[in-house]
């Protein structure tokens, strides 16, 4: 049992009909956060209220365009984020993308690597709150313990545009020794 | 009810946690009808409903796709995940267990048993009712042991 596969590895279709269920979540709980109702909603995307409701419910056909088109309805922002979770053969399904969203707002928001940067030089006196562990062994931690090592380095500094941070911010990944 | 036959059925391709997760309660008489209908749902649904239950043992937190009554002495226990299909308002209705209260008293198991269609907001209380008796049926509890064991 514990050797199971996740029910997204089963087919793309299932893969990515979990995907666009986290983003009807994000936008869901957004327009909670906003006050935007879905009348306000389809008027904002120039759509019927029936046909929010029906994306918003049957979500599995979203495209990312319009997965842009109803993130910038509700004023946000999307980035598509490549991981590596260890879990090869997908025992544990995606990460949650609110997980994401949450180590992001935790370190500041950082639009770019010079602000990662200058985060990083903080470790020495910084003890933050760690995420739960994962059955890996794997974390993907908010903050770090100075004597943990980064396993991924690999990161080129390049400045982000301000339409999107870069995907590679969040594929960093360190490890308890 | 005497010999009754209570068996609890795994829902397949949810990832092992040691924090929640998620089963179906039947019975030899078929009037637990959750794990059946969950069975039968077309592709998209029951990618939904597995989506949420993912995002339930994740330790998310979404009243619009699932919650409980914890301020409700009458249905403390009892849970619900919710979606909708073609118009319809589904309901998955169930209890909240802590199975293993020697080995891993943090670990949750919501058993779902029942599956109803609302037609307005109210919440027809039979299920929530049906589900703290079943909590409370030795046989049901004797049926999460033997998959729980602690």
């Amino acid at each position: 049992m514990e050797n199971q596969t996740h029910w997204t590895e089963r087919s793309k279709a299932d893969f990515q009909h979990r995907l666009v269920a986290d983003f009807v979540n994000f936008i869901e709980t957004t327009m909670e956060v906003e006050n935007i109702n879905q009348a306000m909603l389809a008027a904002r995307l120039r759509v019927s209220e029936g046909r929010v409701s029906q994306v918003l419910n049957n979500p599995g056909n979203l495209t990312l365009k319009k997965m842009i088109e109803y993130a910038r309805a509700v004023g946000r922002k999307i980035s598509i984020v490549g991981y590596d979770d260890g879990d090869i053969a997908n025992t544990q399904g995606p990460i949650h993308a609110d997980i994401f969203g949450k180590c992001w707002e935790r370190l500041g928001k950082p639009n770019d690597f010079f602000a990662l940067d200058g985060f990083d030089q903080q470790l020495g006196s910084a003890t933050l709150p760690q995420f739960n562990r994962f059955d890996g062994g794997r974390l993907m931690l908010v903050g770090l313990e100075p004597e943990l090592k980064s396993d991924n380095s690999a990161q080129s500094k390049r400045a982000a545009t301000d339409a999107s941070l870069d995907a590679s911010f969040f594929e960093q990944e360190y490890r308890y020794g | 009810m005497k010999g009754a036959q209570y068996s609890i059925a795994l829902v397949d391709g949810l990832a092992p946690s040691d924090y929640r997760d998620v089963v179906f309660l039947t019975h030899d008489d078929g009037n637990l009808d959750a794990a059946n209908v969950f069975d039968c749902l077309e592709d998209n649904p029951r990618r939904t409903v597995l989506a949420r239950f993912d995002y339930w043992k994740a330790g998310g937190m979404q009243d619009r796709y699932f919650h409980g009554w914890p301020s409700d002495r009458r249905f403390k226990n009892c849970f619900t995940f919710k979606w909708n299909h073609r118009r319809t308002m589904h309901r998955f209705y169930g209890f909240l267990c802590h199975p293993k209260q020697n080995t891993r008293p943090r670990f949750q198991l919501c058993v779902l048993h029942s599956h109803a269609t609302k037609h307005d907001w109210n919440t027809d209380t039979s299920f929530l009712t049906l589900a703290e008796s079943l909590k409370a049926t030795p046989t049901v509890l004797g049926a999460i042991k033997n998959l729980f064991p602690d």
